[in-house]
């Protein structure tokens, strides 16, 4: 077991707010994410993403799919957070869409996805 | 999906992200590995991916919503025939739980003093996250 004792340090470590419905994949990311010493905030829809960011999160990125329950896909979340959180970077996952089917710049991966290319994409996206 | 877990595992089912995020973190700081499920059907599938090996399940009652608690705990039972079930009406509950698990993880501390270190860590990401704005 690790020693509680270590405080987590949020100002060394990225943030990443994960939105994705699907929980074991969800789960897959975040473990691949976490192996790389990032802090991830894991939310299940749009709703949860907003709630997180209005009780004090604050993500230096949004990794968020594009499908999901609730009122807002995860394209209109981006643009609520990019407009709440100016820098914050933003990757696009969907199973649904290809990048040339978007008619704007946004950083955009393909489902399926392995866990890992997910993570090196996000570390490239915060030293970018 | 068919998840082997070779660390101690949590099921933590909270609906409330806020509440859900520092509980899964401190339980992560203790060696746990974490499922986080925001709704009965969340937690439905980790119980289905999970071949078996959780240590326990803290669940919010409230996040069970119309699943019946009792009937979602006899089915943990079922098919994670050692974990433990705590099921919970308050984050301050459910605060206890997740010191009573990082007790067990590291004696060295008292259970209140998980609990006190748990929530200075709940304050601590809030403060320390707004702070980063």
């Amino acid at each position: 077991m690790s020693e509680p004792d270590q405080k987590i340090d949020v100002r060394d470590r990225p943030v990443v707010l994960l939105v994705e419905d699907e929980v074991m994949i969800r789960w897959a990311v975040a473990e691949a994410l976490r192996a790389d010493g990032m802090l991830v905030v894991e939310a299940s829809n749009a709703g949860e993403a907003i709630d997180a960011v209005m009780g004090g999160i604050r993500p230096d990125i949004l990794f968020t799919d594009v499908r999901m329950p609730g009122h807002l896909d995860g394209i209109q979340l981006a643009a609520f957070l990019e407009a709440s959180l100016p820098g914050l970077e933003v990757i696009i996952a969907s199973a649904y869409f290809q990048r040339e089917d978007l008619k704007f710049h946004v950083n955009f991966v393909s489902k399926p996805y392995d866990p890992k290319n997910v993570a090196k994409k996000i570390a490239d996206a915060l030293k970018a | 999906m068919d998840v082997v877990i070779s660390s101690p595992a949590v099921l933590l089912l909270e609906h409330d992200i806020t509440i859900r995020y520092p509980l899964a973190e401190y339980l992560r700081e203790c060696g746990y590995k974490v499922f986080e499920a925001s709704s009965a059907e969340d937690a439905g599938q980790v119980l289905g991916a999970l071949a078996s090996g959780l240590t326990a399940a803290v669940m919010n009652l409230h996040s069970l919503s119309d699943a019946n608690s009792f009937d979602f705990a006899k089915r943990i039972r079922a098919e994670q025939t050692t974990a433990q079930i705590f099921i919970v009406g308050t984050a301050d509950a459910a605060a206890d739980r997740v010191a009573r698990l990082c007790y067990a993880a590291d004696p060295t501390r008292s259970r209140e003093q998980h609990k006190q270190h748990l929530l200075d860590h709940l304050m601590q990401l809030h403060a320390e996250t707004l702070l980063k704005n």
